[in-house]
């Protein structure tokens, strides 16, 4: 790998919107609504998109008749040049302490992001914290498919690569069970990491193939206990 | 999915062996594995064979090939 592509992760290079657009992760909409389908979500829901980027998923989910909010370390303004777009409101805040209170959400979303956060049980406990009683939380991420510890160093603030943050899945689990969640699906999309990872080296953007075994899972989760949010109105 | 650039150069010199058609870049969909990707190659705007160079064959073309057979 050259000193220029190793610096700049994945989501931040120019061939990332070339192959998924706005939506900065394998997959990109396709697996946001698949992950939409799986949680059942009633119309009307207000949705949290946690680390929405660009805004992509927020566009999407307000078509599906959901109310959305992104937060984001650095959420971008509204682009003019886009009628309709970013319209729905947009916090700058962090996924380790988010500035919402506790149950206000129906669903929330967390999409390749909590491999890029500093301390992912904290972003966890955040994310649950917010859920509403019946709500869901849809994840999607890599994950890591060998017993390796995480390459991130855990407190870091420096952005740094969805590959480096990965982790298993035996902890992804482990922190559900530890917030009161349960897991109503878990898809394995490994398929769609690597097809990202393929385009990429077409573009040129990835002189070589990826050193550190991940893979990629979408999972729906749901407080233990309680009935699914579709069937719950208290989601919306 | 957008067309992926996977070329650089000129390829207007070269003519389908079969038509005596000038090759154009267009896009050209690649099936491997149960993935599809779409590239922009030179091919014959009459026939539709597409021509893809050595370096790229053995080049990017082999790098996706072990990355989706995991090899």
């Amino acid at each position: 790998m050259t000193r220029a592509t190793a610096e700049v992760p994945f989501w931040a290079r120019p061939g990332m919107r070339t192959v998924v657009g706005d939506a900065l992760r394998p997959g990109g909409l396709d697996l946001t609504r698949r992950g939409l389908a799986l949680a059942g979500v009633p119309r009307g829901s207000r949705v949290l998109d946690a680390g929405c980027g660009p805004g992509a998923t927020l566009d999407f989910l307000a078509g599906q008749g959901l109310r959305p909010c992104g937060l984001d370390l650095n959420p971008p303004g509204p682009a003019p040049s886009a009628p309709g777009r970013n319209a729905h409101p947009r916090v700058a805040g962090d996924v380790e302490a988010l500035p919402f209170a506790d149950s206000v959400f129906g669903a929330v979303f967390c999409e390749c992001v909590l491999s890029l956060v500093p301390d992912p049980d904290r972003a966890m406990r955040e994310l649950v914290r917010v859920l509403a009683p019946g709500g869901c939380l849809v994840v999607s991420d890599l994950l890591r498919t060998d017993n390796a510890p995480r390459m991130r160093h855990a407190g870091s603030r420096a952005p740094g690569s969805c590959a480096a943050g990965a982790f298993g899945f035996a902890r992804m689990l482990g922190m559900l069970q530890a917030n009161g969640l349960f897991p109503r699906a878990v898809e394995n999309h490994t398929r769609l990491l690597k097809e990202l990872a393929a385009s990429l080296l077409f573009l040129g953007e990835l002189v070589s193939r990826p050193t550190c075994a991940t893979g990629y899972f979408l999972l729906v989760a749901g407080k233990t206990g309680e009935t699914p949010c579709s069937t719950t109105p208290a989601c919306g | 999915m957008s067309t992926l650039k996977v070329l650089e150069g000129d390829f207007s010199a070269w003519t389908c062996a079969a038509c005596g058609q000038p090759l154009a870049m267009r896009p050209v969909e690649l099936d491997y594995l149960g993935s599809r990707f779409t590239v922009e190659l030179p091919a014959c705007p009459a026939c539709g064979q597409a021509l893809i160079p050595e370096d790229l064959a053995q080049g990017k073309m082999a790098q996706v090939e072990k990355l989706l057979e995991d090899k």
